[in-house]
C-alpha cells in the first residue's frame, strides 16, 4: 500500500521504502481479531465466536482471506500444526469488499489442551491470513487457551535450582496488530 | 550489500532464504522429468512389442514385466508429485495442514487412524488393549525389548568371528609354510582380540537381558482418565533375591527436531509419581512375586499427546535391584485421556 502522505516520522504500521525510491511510505494492511465473550480460558465443547476484519488495504488488492482456529506446538521439536476450523474467502466479483467484518464460530474440541511443558508446548490461536496481489501474504494470530494445565499440574523437578515458571496466560482476548509476513 | 538474486538458498532453522516459488517450480520440474522418462519408456516398450519380431525380438519373461513395472512406477510417482506440488504452491501452511488432515481421515479409518476422532492429538489405545490380562483386564506391553538388539549383536559377532577364524587360518598356514607375514599376524591378533572382547561383552549383556526373569504388568481398565483410581498388578518371575522394587507413574515429553542435516530426538521426564515400593523380596520359579496396588491417575495432568514431531507419553516404570545383578528397569506405556469438560 502506498500512501501519498509524506511525513517525517513513521507512524505505527508504516514502513519506509528502500532508499532511492523517494519519500513515499508503505502502510501494511491491518488485521484485527476479536474473540467474543472475554474469559481467561475456554473449555472443550464450548463455542468460540470470533470476529475479524481487514483494514488499510485497497479492496482490489485482496486476493483471499483465510481464517483458522488451530493448535500448534511451540517447544524444542519441529512445529506441528492441527487445524480445527478453516475457512477461505475469495472475492467472487470486483465489487466484493473484503474489508467488512467477518464472524466465525466453532465448537472447541476435547483435545489437545493448552500445555506449557519443558520441551513440548501446545498453543491454541485464531489465525487470519491475508493474501494480496503479486503473491504477498500476511497473517496475524490471537492466542487463547483451551483448558490449560493448572498450577498443580506442573511437572516435578521442583529442586533447589528451580524451574522456569509458567508463562503468563493470555489476558487480552481482543487485539488489533500489525500483521506478520507469511 | 545484499544481492538481488541468491543462487544458493541458506537454511536458517526451519526457514530457508530461497524463494518458495522457485523451490516449487524445481520440485515440479523434477517430478515432471520422472513422468516424461516413465512415459517415454512405456511408449518405447509398447512400440518395441508392436514392431516386427523378426527385427526386434519379442521381450518375454520377467525382464518385460520388470521394465513395465519400473516405467509405470516412474509415471505414477511423478504424476502424484506434480499434483501435490501444484496443490501446495500458493497454499498457506494452514490450508496444507487441513488437506493433510482430511486425506489422513479419508485414508485411515477405524483402527489405523493415528487419533480417535473425538480426541484429536491423543494416540489410539489399540496397541494397549489388544492383550487381555490373567489377573486384570489388560496386560500392558513392554515398551522395549532387548531381543532385536541382541539378535543384531549376535549376527555381527558371528560375522566378525568368522572373518577372525579365516584370518587365523591364513596366518597359521603361512607359519607352516615358513613364510610368515608380520603385518598380517599383528592384524589378525588385533582382530581376534577385538572379537574376543566383543564376545565377552555380548555374553555379559545377554546374561543381564535374559538373567532377570520377565516382568509383567496388568491394569484394570484403559485408557486412564484423570482423577480415577485403577488397580494394577505387578508380576516378577525368575529366581532372585530382590533388594528393592519400585513402580512409578512417569510422564515424559519427546521432541524431534532438525539440527543441521541431523534429526535428533530429545526426551525429558517431567513428572514422576511413586506408586509402589518394596524391599527384600524372594522370587522363586514356583512362587513368582505378585503385588496388586491402586494407581491414582493424576487429575491435574496433561493427557497423552502425539504429533509427528512432539509427544507426551505416560508409562509405568519398574525399577529394581537384585543380588548379583545390575539394576534393571522395565517400562510399560499407558494412555491418559483428557478429563471430561465440566457439566453446565
Amino acid at each position: 500500500m502506498f500512501s501519498s502522505a509524506a511525513v517525517s516520522e513513521l507512524a505505527p504500521g508504516e514502513l519506509s521504502l528502500p532508499r532511492g525510491r523517494g519519500r513515499a511510505l508503505v502502510m501494511e494492511p491491518l488485521i484485527s481479531i476479536h474473540i467474543r465473550g472475554h474469559r481467561p480460558e475456554f473449555h472443550p465443547g464450548e463455542e468460540i465466536e470470533c470476529q475479524y476484519q481487514i483494514d488499510a488495504v485497497d479492496p482490489a488488492d485482496i486476493q483471499a482471506i483465510e481464517a483458522s482456529v488451530l493448535w500448534h506446538t511451540d517447544g524444542k521439536g519441529d512445529v506441528d500444526l492441527g487445524i480445527h476450523y478453516f475457512e477461505r474467502r475469495t472475492p467472487r466479483s470486483p465489487d466484493d469488499d473484503f474489508r467488512q467484518q467477518f464472524t466465525l464460530k466453532t465448537i472447541l474440541p476435547k483435545s489437545p489442551r493448552t500445555y506449557d511443558g519443558e520441551i513440548v508446548k501446545i498453543r491454541w490461536c485464531v489465525r487470519v491470513r491475508l493474501f494480496l496481489r503479486r503473491g504477498k501474504e500476511l497473517f496475524y494470530e490471537l492466542p487463547f487457551q483451551l483448558a490449560p494445565l493448572r498450577v498443580g499440574a506442573r511437572p516435578k523437578a521442583e529442586g533447589p535450582n528451580g524451574r522456569h515458571d509458567r508463562t503468563s496466560g493470555v489476558t487480552d482476548v481482543s487485539d488489533v496488530s500489525q500483521a506478520q509476513h507469511g | 550489500m545484499s544481492r538481488s538474486f541468491r543462487f544458493v538458498g541458506k537454511k536458517r532453522g526451519a526457514r530457508r532464504t530461497g524463494s518458495p516459488m522457485a523451490a516449487g517450480v524445481g520440485e515440479a520440474f523434477f517430478y515432471g522429468v520422472l513422468v516424461a522418462v516413465g512415459s517415454a519408456g512405456l511408449g518405447l516398450l509398447i512400440v518395441w512389442e508392436l514392431l516386427p519380431h523378426a527385427i526386434f525380438p519379442l521381450l518375454t519373461g520377467w525382464a518385460f514385466w520388470l521394465l513395465l513395472a519400473v516405467m509405470a512406477a516412474l509415471v505414477v510417482i511423478g504424476a502424484v508429485g506434480v499434483l501435490l506440488t501444484v496443490l501446495e504452491v500458493g497454499a498457506s501452511q494452514e490450508r496444507r495442514a487441513m488437506f493433510r488432515q482430511r486425506a489422513a481421515q479419508f485414508e485411515l479409518v477405524g483402527d489405523n487412524a493415528p487419533s480417535p476422532r473425538e480426541f484429536p492429538g491423543v494416540p489410539r489405545d489399540v496397541d494397549l488393549t489388544n492383550s487381555p490380562g490373567v489377573k486384570l483386564a489388560y496386560r500392558l506391553p513392554a515398551a522395549s525389548s532387548p531381543a532385536w538388539g541382541l539378535a543384531l549383536a549376535t549376527i555381527l559377532g558371528l560375522v566378525w568371528n568368522a572373518v577372525g577364524v579365516a584370518l587365523a587360518y591364513m596366518v597359521i598356514n603361512e607359519y607352516r609354510s615358513g613364510h610368515p607375514q608380520w603385518f598380517l599376524t599383528l592384524f589378525a591378533l588385533a582382530y581376534v582380540g577385538l572379537g574376543a572382547w566383543g564376545m565377552v561383552y555380548f555374553l555379559r549383556e545377554l546374561r543381564n537381558a535374559t538373567g532377570m526373569g520377565p516382568t509383567s504388568m496388568e491394569v484394570s481398565d484403559l485408557p486412564l482418565e484423570p482423577g480415577r483410581n485403577y488397580e494394577i498388578c505387578l508380576m516378577q518371575r525368575g529366581r532372585h533375591q530382590i533388594r528393592s522394587l519400585e513402580v512409578s507413574l512417569v510422564c515424559e515429553e519427546e521432541a524431534i527436531f532438525h539440527q543441521g542435516t541431523h534429526v535428533r530426538t530429545e526426551r525429558r521426564e517431567v513428572r514422576r509419581q511413586p506408586v509402589f515400593c518394596c524391599q527384600d523380596v524372594a522370587v522363586r520359579p514356583e512362587t513368582p512375586f505378585e503385588h496388586r496396588c491402586v494407581l491414582a491417575a493424576p487429575s491435574d495432568a496433561m493427557h497423552s499427546f502425539q504429533s509427528p514431531h512432539n509427544a507426551i507419553r505416560w508409562k509405568l516404570v519398574v525399577q529394581g535391584e537384585a543380588e548379583g545383578w545390575p539394576p534393571f528397569e522395565r517400562c510399560f506405556p499407558l494412555l491418559l485421556y483428557p478429563n471430561s469438560p465440566p457439566e453446565n
